[in-house]
């Protein structure tokens, strides 16, 4: 005996297929579940019910554990396959613990047993709902393949995010030198390895240095080597870091902090394309790409004698601001569950997503240090998350408790489409000794247009 | 790296609130967390401080001990701490502060908890803040404000 029906509500809160054999209990969830405002279907018939399945969508599935034709853990199985995406609830009238650890295995996380309240009908109904929300939410957030290499990686769906990826595209396979800028924690390392990665120097190594880390004399050291006995200890020829990433990618960090001195030494050897090695005699060949990146408003630090004026033109020929997390907020919830993912995987651990409360609480707070600190969040959440859903719980509780204001900090200035054109061609022209034929050709554009450019940026 | 958090205060104000979220964030970012407490000291008017040694020495006591009671609960969770008292102008004091150190990367205002952005727009800190080396944040209670 089959009943099949769909009741059609403008505003369902979710569509809940029903299979149990016994019709009274059918017509009981039919009731409880239409009056909480779902679009329900009953069937008593497993076999007619995956026969729906296969022509609508459902966000539920209600069935009962033994039924005359196909038992429900059979039911289960043919409906995942169907719908991978269904929720699950197993009805028991039996308290069967075998069955139950069986459909736990296969996919079903709740569990109602007979007989049963109005009230956990709801609750079971509402927690298989919420969690089926949450997992398609996290998978409507799912980052591109060519994204979601751990570690490697700008993600982000806002338009800052897509505009600084749109740059990174652009601007990865020429060979220009990059400054990046972004407050602590924007990702400027993975943007630099971005650049690197799809380069046409990919093959070659990307070497990272901190110039906050060391003082002028071990960072002379540490970027230019050294000869055997050029000072004190230094007893085997050393090469610095610049000769390590040859026929690669030097990310420089925090740039603005790299005093006067080794500035000058920094901008010889990008002029030169050559290093000389600390007690050396004999220059080495430098073909390395620069990618440097401050946290610091640079053109200030120019204003202000505190950094060199020409090296930072020779490394801002093409620039890139990130965007602090709080000025891309549609990306929170998206970052969120990509570090879920990871941490979950680290840890050995299945949570499964993030309730209302505690992503309404991720996303509206200020994160001063910006997409390092929600990661941060998250890996302590999903460590200390003992149940299947993230809660206000297991995130730090300042963030319910204190409200964060900035002073704002005028950003530093983008450059416009006609700068950036403008630098680029400059440093074109500059690689090929003012050759325009060869010049236009690298730009691809003819030499009349290169002609035309060249006039209208006064770069004759 | 996000390593250095400078907690600014003014005139022995110290906002509970404020030392309580510098602490939460310095935890979970693994950072150093150093306290700045500048006392106005106008050259012209001194009246107030005194002409005396003692008067400095009795403050830096009196700063001393508040700021230090705050540490204790910053090294107990395993944040270490650094402070300094700073007589003199405020703006100018926080500035020959900074140059002297390596960057901060969070700056957290830890007076009193009206924004010197909102109520008090004489502040010195308004015109200080477009000039910092990173971004000024001020803490407020979430009950008290929604």
């Amino acid at each position: 005996m089959t009943t099949s029906e769909s009741i059609s509500g403008t505003a369902a809160k979710g569509r809940i297929l029903v299979v149990d054999d016994e019709l009274t209990t059918l017509k009981n969830l039919r009731r409880i579940l239409e009056k909480e405002g779902y679009q329900v279907s009953t069937y008593s018939n497993p076999v007619r019910a995956l026969e729906l399945l296969k022509r609508e969508t459902f966000d539920v599935l209600l069935s009962d554990l033994r039924m005359p034709h196909l038992d429900g853990l059979e039911l289960l199985d043919q409906a995942k396959l169907i719908a991978p995406g269904l929720e699950v609830i197993i009805i028991t009238g039996y308290a069967s613990l075998d069955g139950a650890v069986e459909a736990t295995k296969k996919g079903a996380y709740h569990f109602l047993a007979k007989p049963f309240t109005p009230e956990q009908v709801r609750q079971v109904v509402a927690e298989a709902l919420s969690l089926k929300h949450n997992r398609d939410a996290s998978q409507s957030l799912e980052i591109p393949d060519d994204q979601a290499q751990e570690g490697s990686l700008v993600i982000g769906r806002s338009p800052q995010m897509r505009r600084v990826a749109e740059v990174i595209a652009q601007i990865a396979p020429t060979d220009c030198n990059v400054l990046i800028m972004g407050e602590s924690g924007t990702g400027k390392e993975l943007a630099a390895r971005a650049i690197h990665t799809h380069s046409q120097c990919a093959q070659g190594p990307f070497v990272a240095f901190n110039c906050a880390a060391l003082n002028a004399e071990l960072m002379e050291n540490e970027l230019f080597g050294h000869e055997k006995g050029a000072f004190t200890g230094a007893g085997d020829t050393k090469a610095g870091l610049l000769e390590a990433a040859q026929g690669g990618t030097i990310f420089l960090d925090e740039i603005g902090e790299m005093p006067l001195a080794m500035q000058v030494k920094l901008l010889r050897a990008l002029q030169e394309r050559e290093v000389l090695r600390v007690g050396g005699t004999q220059a080495v060949s430098l073909q390395v790409r620069v990618v440097a990146a401050t946290a610091r408003d640079l053109k200030a630090e120019v204003g202000q004698g505190a950094f060199r004026q020409d090296l930072y033109y020779r490394l801002n020929v093409v620039s890139l601001l990130l965007p602090r997390l709080a000025d891309r907020g549609d990306d929170i919830q998206l970052l969120a569950y990509y570090f879920l993912g990871i941490f979950n995987r680290r840890m050995n651990k299945e949570v499964r997503g993030i309730d209302p409360r505690a992503m309404e609480l991720l996303t509206s707070y200020a994160y001063p240090g910006n997409v390092r600190e929600l990661a941060n969040i998250v890996e302590r959440a999903v460590a200390l998350c003992g149940q299947e859903m993230i809660t206000e719980r297991d995130l730090p509780p300042d963030l319910a408790a204190v409200e964060l204001a900035s002073f704002a900090r005028p950003d530093s200035e983008s450059p416009t489409l006609e700068e950036l054109e403008r630098r680029y061609i400059e440093h074109i022209l500059e690689i090929t000794g003012g050759v325009r034929t060869r010049a236009a050709d690298i730009l691809g554009i003819d030499r009349v247009s290169l002609w035309r450019k060249i006039k209208k940026y006064g770069l004759e | 790296m996000f390593k250095r958090i400078l907690v600014v205060m003014e005139n022995e104000q110290v906002s509970s609130q404020a030392v309580y979220y510098a602490r939460e964030l310095a935890q979970r970012m693994d950072a150093e967390v150093s306290f700045l407490m500048l006392v106005e000291m106008s050259a012209l008017d001194r009246t107030w401080l005194g002409s005396s040694r003692s008067a400095i020495s009795e403050l830096d006591d009196r700063v001393g001990r508040q700021i230090g009671e705050q540490s204790e609960q910053f090294l107990r969770a395993g944040i270490a701490t650094s402070a300094a008292l700073r007589v003199g102008d405020p703006k100018q004091e926080l500035f020959k502060f900074l140059a002297e150190r390596p960057p901060f990367q969070v700056l957290i205002w830890g007076s009193h908890e009206e924004l010197p952005g909102g109520a008090s727009r004489g502040h010195w800190m308004n015109t200080a803040a477009a000039s910092l080396e990173c971004p000024l944040w001020t803490v407020s209670s979430r009950r008290s404000t929604a």
